[in-house]
C-alpha cells in the first residue's frame, strides 16, 4: 500500500455529508467519498449526477459548500485552489490546461521556476528539475526544451499529469484523461497511473469507458442526481450492475438489432464533391429512410464534406441532388431552406444559446414560420416546440427555463429537438452523443431511427463506434478525403469499422 | 442477476428533486428592479428639492433631458442586445444628423428631416456592414469612424457651426421651414409634456415592438447571444446586423436632429458624451453587456432613473464638473455590477 498515511481513518481523502447548492439546484447532496493512499478510486455517473461539482469542490472553486472535508486525517477548509492545491490535491482535467506556444519546462514549473537572481531564471536548474518530473510519466527521453505544440496529445496529457506531479499532490483527480488518446496510448497512461498508485498517491478516476474503469480502477462510487448511489470494490461488481446504478434501473443491450427502414428511393446524391485539401472527388447516395455513416480517422475530412454540404465552407467542385434535382447551397440558412440540416458537434459552442430559454433555441431554425411578414410570435411556434419537448423526453419538459440550467444530456436533447424542428429531409449528425449519460443517448437514438422510418434520412459523423454500428444501415469509409470503401449494414461492427477506416480489410476497394 | 429490461423508454421521466423553481415574483423582480431604483430616486428627488420636485417646470426639465437621452438609448439597446458593448460613434452619428438637416433646410423642413435621419441610417449601414460582414471589432471600428466622421464634418463645414436661420434663403417657404425646425425641440403639449418626450416615448415603443414582436427581434436574441450559435442555426447574421446599425443610427441622427433645434445651432461637437451617457442607462436598464439580455421596457426605466439622478445633482447644487465626477463613478459602478451579475449567471 506504499506509504500510507498515518491518519486515523485510514484515508487520504475523506468526504463527509459534504453538500453544494447552486441557484436552484441542490448539485451534490450529502455525499461521503472516501479513498485511501495508494488506491485508484473511480467516480461515475451520468452527466449532471453531480461528479464535476463534488471534485470542483475538492479543487477549492467553491468557498460555500458544507460538510467537511480530511486530507490524510487533519480537516481542511478548501476554500480556494491556492488552498487545496497546498493541502495536496492535484486536479488534471479534461481540457488540458498546458500552455501549448510555450515549452514544456516553463510549463510544468508554471509559477515555481527557480530564479537565479532577482532577475533571472536559473534555466539549468530548471530543464533538470523538469526532466525529474517528466521521467515520473515515463517521458525520460523527451525534451523540456521544446514547445508543447510540437508534442502529440498524449504526451501534452502526460506533462499535464508531470506539471500537477510537480506540487508534491497526496491526492491526484484525472478528470477523462483517456477522452483524446488512442487505445494504444491508454495502455501507456494506465502504466504511469500504477506506477503513481505504487507511490502511495490516492487518485480519483473519472470516466465515462466502463471497461477502463474495470481495468485501472479498485473501488468504485457511482453518483447520481447529486447523491451517492453505489461504492463497492471493483471486483464485486460488473457492468451491468454499474450501469443500472448510474440509470437508477437496469438496461438492456444498448443496442438492439433493428430493421433497417430504407427505401430505394434516393433522397440525396453527391458527385466529385471536392474542396482541395480537405476532401476529393466524393461520391455517395443516400436513400429515403436510411442512416449513412461517414467513418474515417480524426481528421479523414467528415465534418468537412458536412460543412461543404450546408453551404458553410465554399467547395471547389462538385454536383449535390437532392430528390433527384441539382440544388445549389449558398450558406446553412438556403441549406435549411433546401432541406439539408447540420446538428454541429460542441453543443456549447455551435449548438446551442446556453443563456436563452429551451423555447428561443428550439425555434432558432424556424423563425421565419413564427409569423406573417416582419411579426414574431412564438406561440405560432409553441405547438411544434412543445411536441418537440415531449418527443425528445426533456426533462423538465419547461419551454421557459433557461438552457444552462439543464444537465449536459438534456442539453444535447434540447439540440435534437432544434433540429427535429427544422423539419428538414436530411440531417447531419456530428457526434450526436457525445459527453452525454446513456439515459440521454438511448433517447437520442431511438429518435434517430424514428425520424428516418418517416421518410427522412440522416447522416451520422461518429467516433462511437458501438453507436455506429448500432445506427447505421450503411457506412462509407473516408480516409484523408478520399472515398475508399463501403460497407452495407450486415457487415458493420466495430472490429469492421476499425479496420476499414485504417485502410485494410475486405470493404475497402479504394477508389480513387 | 438484474433483470434485463429491452424497452428502458421510462428512464428519463425520472423525477428530478434537485431543481427548484425560480418564482414568478424574482424574474418580475430582475426584469423590472429598475423602476424600484426610479421610485427610490424621485423619493429623494421630493426630500433634496423641498418639495419642488413635482413643479411643471422641474417636470419640464427632467423631460427634456431625458428626452435626447431616451431617443438614443432606444436604439443603443439593440446594439448592445447585440453583443457589441456601445456605439462608439453616436456622438458623430447625431453631429452628421444635426448638420445634413440645417445644411438642407432650403429644401423644405420634412425633406431637410429624412436627409438627416437618412444620414444617420447610411452611418448605421456601413458600421453594420464591416461589424456584420467583416467581423471588424466593434468598439475599435466605430471609435475610428467617429474620428473619421468628425474629420470629414470639419473639413467640410470647416469647423463652423450652422445656424438654419442663417442658412436659410430668403424665400418664405425656407425661412419658415427654419422656424419650424427651431420649434420642434420647443413645443408643449399640454403644459409638461414636450414634444421631444413626446418623440421619445414613441420611438421607445418601436423599439419595443421591432425587439420583442418581429422576426429580426427573435433572430437578434440569438445572435446576440452566441453569434456561433446563430451563424450554425442558419441565420443572416450580417443582416441581423446591419439592422441593429441601422436602427441605432437612425435613432442617434434623430436625436441630433433635435439637439441642434434646441442649441438653435449644429456643429461636430452636438453630440459629445451621449455615447457614454446613454450606455450608462442602457446598463442602468438591465442590458447585459454580452448581449442577448435586456429589454427596451429596462431601458426606459434607466433613461428614467439617469434623468432623475441629474435633476436630484442639480437639486443638490453640483455644477458641471462634480456631475462629471458622479457620473463617471455611477458608469463604472454599473459597469462593475454588469460584469458580477454575468459572472453570478456564468456560475449558475
Amino acid at each position: 500500500m506504499g506509504n500510507a498515511s498515518n491518519s486515523e481513518s485510514g484515508y487520504a481523502l475523506d468526504m463527509r455529508s459534504v453538500s453544494k447548492r447552486f441557484p436552484g439546484t441542490l448539485a451534490v447532496d450529502k455525499v461521503d467519498f472516501q479513498v485511501r493512499a495508494g488506491e485508484v478510486h473511480a467516480l461515475m455517473g451520468e452527466n449532471g449526477a453531480g461528479k464535476s461539482t463534488l471534485m470542483k469542490m475538492l479543487a477549492g472553486l467553491f468557498n460555500d459548500y458544507t460538510g467537511e472535508i480530511y486530507i490524510n486525517g487533519e480537516k481542511r477548509e478548501l476554500h480556494s485552489p491556492m488552498l487545496s492545491k497546498e493541502y495536496g490535491v492535484g486536479m488534471v482535467y479534461q481540457e488540458l490546461s498546458v500552455a501549448r506556444s510555450i515549452s514544456i519546462y516553463e510549463n510544468l514549473l508554471v509559477g515555481r521556476l527557480p530564479k537565479k537572481n532577482a532577475l533571472f531564471i536559473d534555466k539549468k536548474k530548471a530543464i533538470e528539475e523538469s526532466k525529474k518530473l517528466l521521467a515520473r510519466v515515463g517521458l525520460s527521453n523527451l525534451d523540456p526544451t521544446i514547445n508543447v505544440s510540437e508534442i502529440s496529445q498524449c504526451d501534452a496529457q502526460l506533462v499535464e499529469i508531470a506539471k500537477v506531479l510537480g506540487n508534491e499532490p497526496k491526492i491526484l483527480v484525472l478528470d477523462e484523461p483517456t477522452s483524446a488518446l488512442s487505445s494504444e496510448e491508454v495502455q501507456r497512461l494506465f502504466t504511469i497511473v500504477r506506477n503513481l498508485k505504487e507511490q502511495g498517491l490516492a487518485i480519483v478516476y473519472i470516466s465515462h469507458h466502463l471497461a477502463e474503469i474495470f481495468e485501472i480502477a479498485d473501488m468504485v462510487t457511482v453518483m447520481r442526481d447529486g447523491k451517492k448511489v453505489d461504492c463497492c470494490p471493483i471486483a464485486e461488481t460488473n457492468t451491468e450492475k454499474l450501469v443500472a446504478s448510474m440509470v437508477g434501473k437496469s438496461v438492456g443491450n444498448l443496442y438492439e438489432a433493428h430493421e433497417s427502414s430504407a427505401e430505394s428511393e434516393e433522397m440525396l446524391r453527391v458527385e466529385d464533391f471536392t474542396r482541395w485539401g480537405f476532401f476529393h472527388h466524393v461520391n455517395f447516395q443516400l436513400k429515403k429512410g436510411e442512416v449513412l455513416a461517414i467513418c474515417g480517422l480524426a481528421g479523414a475530412g467528415r465534418s468537412e464534406i458536412a460543412r461543404g454540404l450546408t453551404g458553410i465552407d465554399k467547395i471547389n467542385g462538385g454536383k449535390i441532388f437532392m430528390h433527384g434535382k441539382e440544388i445549389e447551397v449558398k450558406n446553412l440558412g438556403d441549406s435549411i431552406r433546401k432541406g439539408i440540416g447540420y446538428l454541429t458537434e460542441d453543443r456549447k459552442v455551435y449548438g446551442l444559446a446556453l443563456r436563452q430559454s429551451v423555447g428561443d433555441n428550439i425555434s432558432s431554425c424556424i423563425i421565419n414560420k413564427g409569423g406573417k411578414g416582419i411579426l414574431y410570435n412564438e406561440k405560432n411556434l409553441q405547438k411544434i416546440i412543445n411536441e418537440k419537448i415531449n418527443e425528445m423526453e426533456v426533462y423538465p419538459a419547461d419551454p421557459d427555463r433557461l438552457v444552462n440550467s439543464f444537465s449536459g444530456g438534456n442539453q444535447q436533447k434540447v439540440l435534437m429537438a432544434k433540429w427535429l424542428a427544422a423539419g428538414v429531409d436530411v440531417l447531419i449528425l456530428d457526434e450526436p452523443t457525445r459527453g452525454v449519460d446513456i439515459g440521454a443517448k438511448q433517447t437520442i437514438h431511438e429518435v434517430v431511427r424514428n425520424y428516418v422510418s418517416q421518410g427522412h434520412s440522416c447522416i451520422l459523423l461518429s467516433s462511437d463506434l458501438p453507436e455506429v454500428s448500432g445506427l447505421a444501415d450503411r457506412a462509407i469509409i473516408l480516409r484523408e478525403g478520399h472515398v475508399i470503401g463501403e460497407i452495407p449494414k450486415a457487415g458493420i461492427n466495430e472490429n469492421s469499422l476499425l479496420i476499414a477506416a485504417n485502410g485494410e480489410g475486405e470493404y475497402v476497394s479504394c477508389q480513387k | 442477476m438484474s433483470e434485463v429490461n429491452n424497452k428502458p423508454k421510462t428512464n428519463t421521466a425520472k423525477v428530478d428533486t434537485r431543481k427548484e423553481e425560480i418564482s414568478k415574483f424574482s424574474l418580475i423582480f430582475n426584469k423590472l428592479g429598475i423602476y424600484v431604483v426610479v421610485v427610490l430616486l424621485i423619493i429623494i428627488g421630493m426630500i433634496v428639492s423641498k418639495g419642488s420636485f413635482f413643479t411643471a417646470s422641474n417636470i419640464q426639465s427632467i423631460l427634456e433631458a431625458v428626452a435626447l437621452i431616451g431617443m438614443v438609448a432606444s436604439g443603443l439597446t439593440f446594439v448592445t442586445y447585440s453583443g457589441n458593448w456601445v456605439d462608439m460613434a453616436i456622438p458623430l452619428t447625431m453631429a452628421a444628423g444635426g448638420m445634413l438637416t440645417v445644411q438642407t433646410i432650403n429644401l423644405g423642413f420634412i425633406p431637410a428631416l429624412l436627409i438627416g435621419i437618412a444620414t444617420g441610417a447610411l452611418i448605421g449601414l456601413t458600421s453594420g456592414f464591416m461589424i456584420g460582414k467583416f467581423r471588424a471589432n466593434a468598439i475599435i471600428w466605430t471609435w475610428g469612424f467617429n474620428l473619421l466622421l468628425s474629420g470629414v464634418i470639419r473639413f467640410v463645414w470647416g469647423g463652423k457651426q450652422l445656424y438654419a436661420d442663417q442658412v436659410a434663403n430668403d424665400s418664405e417657404y425656407a425661412q419658415h421651414a427654419a422656424n419650424t425646425f427651431f420649434s420642434i425641440s420647443r413645443t408643449y403639449i399640454g403644459k409638461y409634456i414636450s414634444l421631444m418626450a413626446i418623440v421619445m416615448i414613441l420611438m421607445m415603443v418601436a423599439a419595443w415592438f421591432i425587439h420583442t414582436k418581429t422576426k429580426f427581434g427573435q433572430e437578434l436574441k440569438i445572435v446576440g447571444t452566441n453569434y456561433e450559435v446563430a451563424k450554425y442555426s442558419g441565420i443572416n447574421c450580417t443582416k441581423v446586423m446591419i439592422i441593429v446599425y441601422v436602427i441605432n443610427g437612425i435613432t442617434a441622427s434623430t436625436a441630433g436632429i433635435f439637439f441642434s433645434a434646441l442649441r438653435k445651432t449644429s456643429s461636430y461637437e452636438n453630440g459629445t458624451g451621449y455615447d457614454f451617457s446613454c450606455l450608462t442607462a442602457v446598463l442602468l436598464g438591465g442590458c447585459l453587456m454580452d448581449g442577448g439580455k435586456g429589454s427596451v421596457v429596462g431601458t426606459f426605466g434607466g433613461v428614467i432613473a439617469y434623468g432623475i439622478l441629474n435633476n436630484i445633482l442639480s437639486w443638490i447644487g453640483l455644477g458641471t464638473y462634480e456631475k462629471y465626477l458622479v457620473q463617471g463613478v455611477v458608469f463604472l459602478f454599473i459597469v462593475w455590477l454588469n460584469t458580477y451579475s454575468n459572472r453570478k449567471l456564468g456560475k449558475a
